[in-house]
């Protein structure tokens, strides 16, 4: 069973109840795309063409359940932005426990892995579909403290690049956006420390918080049909890499 | 009650679709030992095409029997991950102890 118009295109959002992948989601939406999200709770948007699903995308059996009823709704999938991800206070590695580096893989990278394998599925056949994953500017960094973070970050961007190579053939085109600091609940939690806020932004280039509009901007920029010969790219916001 | 010939003619409907959609070039004639994926194979199935084949016959495989199945190369006998080949027979032969376990 289909329940989507078929004159929307179908985005899929994961993390999408909160931070950027709710600023992603009611950007898409006002675009007027249907949007399927995902979060481990609750919807937390309220609209006709939102369909909220609880997912981790740490299971891998949810996820392909999750898959499986986007393929019932909706049909196929035009648009994947693989946004769930988990930002957390930053240690050395020397003393980084053991479950943090757990926490980090199985969200950030097998998460991400396991939504990309089944939400690309979904996309064969459709034309000028598009995946977009989400890294950060600590990759080129290498910010002391951020060993775990970045290094699955760095693993989703070379995960995407190749996978854009996978996907050629089909027409789906995969990028990455990679902000730098950016308004969130796990940002503010980490700009506690004033300190920590200051010294982040002394790295950057562009040397401002960045705004969720101006990473929808390159969203749009790569959804774009005209940015069907533009893939294995990253964008870096706030940062010269 | 889901048996082999069923399955084969579920995978043979399947293959004949994605020849009808461009999905593959010629069309084929499935029997047990047509290899659909791996070293050898003959079915016409890039690794994309077999992709989008596994999802063409769940959805099958859900119109015939009303219920929801994954199909997962891991979990077929006879699959080796280190070594991929797949033919038919296998695969039938894995569709019709999915039905049967509904």
């Amino acid at each position: 069973m289909n329940d989507t118009d078929e004159s929307k295109k179908v985005a899929v959002i994961t993390g999408a109840s909160r931070g950027l992948g709710r600023a992603l989601a009611e950007h898409f939406l006002a675009k007027s795309y249907v949007v399927a999200g995902c979060s481990r709770g609750e919807a937390t948007i309220s609209h006709p063409d939102y369909h909220h699903a609880a997912v981790d995308i740490r299971n891998e059996t949810a996820v392909q359940g999750w898959a499986r009823s986007l393929r019932r709704e909706h049909g196929g999938v035009d648009v994947l932005i693989a946004n769930a991800g988990l930002a957390r206070s930053a240690l050395y590695l020397s003393v980084t426990p053991g479950d943090v580096f757990d926490d980090f893989l199985r969200v950030n990278f097998a998460g991400v892995f396991y939504t990309l394998r089944e939400i690309s599925k979904l996309m064969l056949g459709r034309p000028d579909a598009r995946i977009i994953t989400i890294s950060s500017t600590m990759v080129p960094l290498h910010q002391e403290g951020t060993a775990c973070y970045s290094a699955t970050k760095a693993a989703i961007e070379e995960m995407t690049r190749v996978l854009a190579k996978e996907l050629a053939p089909q027409g789906i085109t995969c990028n990455v956006i990679a902000p730098a600091m950016m308004d969130t609940d796990a940002s503010q939690e980490l700009a506690k420390d004033k300190d920590w806020k200051d010294r982040m932004l002394r790295l950057q280039t562009i040397p401002r918080v960045i705004a969720m509009d101006e990473v929808c901007h390159v969203a749009d920029f790569f959804v774009s049909p005209l940015s069907g010969a533009v893939t294995g790219q990253v964008v870096y916001l706030g940062l010269a890499a | 009650m889901m048996d082999r010939q069923d399955a084969i003619a579920l995978i043979q409907e399947s293959l004949d679709s994605l020849n009808r959609s461009g999905t593959i070039k010629k069309p084929i004639s499935v029997d047990d030992d047509t290899i659909l994926m791996g070293s050898g194979a003959n079915s016409g199935l890039d690794s994309l095409g077999f992709v989008t084949f596994v999802m063409d016959l769940e959805d099958r495989l859900r119109t015939a029997t009303g219920a929801d199945y994954a199909i997962v190369l891991t979990d077929i006998k006879g699959f080796d991950i280190n070594n991929p080949t797949l033919t038919a027979g296998i695969l039938a032969e894995h569709v019709v102890g999915l039905a049967a376990r509904g």
